[in-house]
């Protein structure tokens, strides 16, 4: 197994910095070999800032990939949205000759050069693929032996090698499985968190696609909401906090990052995790691990 | 005087300025910064003999274009220079280039641009009593980064993240038992200067209308 550099992104790091704690964590039990990404920069941004200047974001891209490419190292990458931008970016480059001597060349003004040699996983299909659910269960201080609903986000669901847009989210479901998660669906696991829309009309976001999901949830015997992408996890928890405040009624779901899930599982402290900066309902479904 | 004659003269006499390809037989269009209009001037007026047609003013969001025509034995020269919205200030002509006293007083009240030395002291498109900050061709100072993304491009130019490194994320790092800054650009001071130069050549940092120095937009 090559070498694997971690991508963090900007929102791990900087607002739910429990979920990079477990991700070194449980990579670290599993025996991959990881590295940081020394330099790296946003990915950039994939909706608003591929819109605005594709050429500047292919750049951006470009650059973090010839970073992993300086360190020998695949990119494993903790967010969705990062997914999609550095994906379709090594694809883009792999496959649009324009694109790429156009980068090529903006790269060589600044010293760096790509050579096209890194491979870019999201960690849901490393760990489907590499690791593999068996491996993960057996690594396991203990199970999660729960009832979770899945919120998969819509960038899991892009595809730059395959065709099959539900490969991954199979993949998020089988890994929970394998951790001993009871998964339970509402029928609404496509619908979007919000988050972008929210940038726009707060209150539609907030109306129109939470509401109904957590009115879903709350029908379900789900006690818990698990994500693999901080953005979505961050409209959710507090997203919630502003349902209320509007004054619009809606049951209160625990959101958990498929990671905090496998760092509670391999025997992650609450101090580790970072929740004092949770919400209350995730603060308390988190207790039920601890007492 | 022919249009390789006239591009020779502007490179030997306005080494700062830059010729644009493209121009055809007859045009020749050069851009300078606001401080060698005057001299454009007098190079293309007084020595090269070239007569002033008009001034053409655009209003490009972030700044203003004014492109000055010269023209001479069928030859038309455009000079072109941008002069940004927070300034809208730049040396008359007319001293120089009588006829250019209209165009200039024209674009002065329907764009805002001050021109100094400008002779003129009444209106002559507009009515005396029309209100100074009222310009009616000239638009509001915006760039072309949506209002929702402003913020995080903002921080993407000065910091290399689209949130800001803030003190509370080190407080919650330390408590996940993590170093306070993750590995990311700004941690590095050459490898932020690597990332902004990058961010310059793509032009998109001029395009968004960064300031560099106020590390911030020039409009939100």
């Amino acid at each position: 197994m090559r070498t694997q550099a971690f991508f963090l992104g900007c929102v791990i790091p900087l607002r739910f910095p429990g979920i990079e704690a477990a991700a070194r964590r449980v990579f670290g039990r599993l025996g991959v070999e990881c590295v940081d990404l020394d330099g790296y920069s946003c990915c950039p941004e994939p909706v608003v800032l591929s819109l605005t200047d594709r050429d500047m974001a292919l750049a951006v891209s470009a650059r973090n990939l010839a970073l992993a490419e300086r360190a020998d190292a695949d990119l494993v990458v903790l967010c969705n949205g990062c997914y999609e931008t550095l994906a379709e970016a090594e694809a883009t480059l792999a496959h649009d000759e324009g694109a790429r001597t156009r980068v090529g060349r903006l790269l060589g003004e600044i010293g760096v050069r790509y050579e096209g040699k890194v491979r870019v996983k999201h960690f849901i299909e490393f760990l489907h693929e590499d690791v593999g659910p068996a491996r993960i269960a057996r690594a396991l201080d203990r199970p999660l032996d729960l009832a979770l609903s899945l919120h998969y986000g819509c960038h899991l669901f892009r595809e730059t090698r395959h065709a099959d847009t539900w490969r991954k989210p199979r993949m998020m479901r089988a890994l929970l499985e394998a951790m001993g998660a009871r998964c339970v669906e509402t029928g609404l696991e496509q619908l979007c968190c919000g988050f972008p829309m929210a940038q726009f009309d707060k209150t539609a976001a907030l109306t129109e696609r939470l509401a109904p999901k957590l009115r879903a949830l709350g029908e379900t015997s789900a006690e818990a909401l698990a994500f693999c992408c901080p953005a979505c996890l961050n409209q959710f928890e507090t997203g919630q906090g502003s349902l209320a405040d509007l004054k619009i009624e809606a049951p209160r779901i625990p959101c958990v990052h498929l990671l905090e899930l496998l760092g509670v599982c391999t025997g992650m402290t609450p101090a580790e995790l970072c929740l004092d900066f949770r919400s209350g309902a995730t603060k308390e479904f988190f207790e039920c691990f601890w007492g | 005087m022919t249009a390789d004659e006239v591009r020779a003269l502007l490179a030997q006499r306005l080494p700062g300025g830059r010729l644009e390809a493209g121009a055809g037989l007859r045009r020749v269009a050069v851009q300078v910064e606001p401080g060698e209009v005057v001299e454009s001037a007098r190079v293309l007026g007084q020595q090269a003999g070239l007569r002033f047609v008009t001034i053409a003013a655009v209003d490009r969001g972030l700044d203003l274009e004014l492109l000055y025509q010269y023209a001479l034995d069928g030859v038309i020269v455009t000079v072109r220079t941008r002069l940004p919205k927070e300034v809208s200030r730049i040396d008359s002509i007319t001293p120089l280039m009588p006829a250019a006293e209209f165009i200039e007083q024209e674009i002065a009240e329907l764009f805002g641009v001050e021109f100094a030395g400008h002779p003129r002291r009444t209106n002559l498109a507009l009515p005396d009593d029309w209100p100074a900050a009222k310009r009616p061709l000239r638009k509001p100072l915006t760039g072309e980064i949506i209002p929702q993304a402003r913020l995080s491009v903002e921080n993407l130019l000065s910091g290399g993240a689209s949130l800001k490194i803030g003190p509370s994320a080190a407080v919650k790092r330390e408590k996940a038992g993590l170093p306070k800054s993750p590995p990311l650009v700004s941690a590095d001071a050459e490898r932020l200067r690597e990332f902004q130069e990058l961010m310059k050549r793509t032009g998109f940092a001029e395009r968004a209308g960064f300031d560099w120095r106020k590390g911030k937009l020039r409009y939100r």
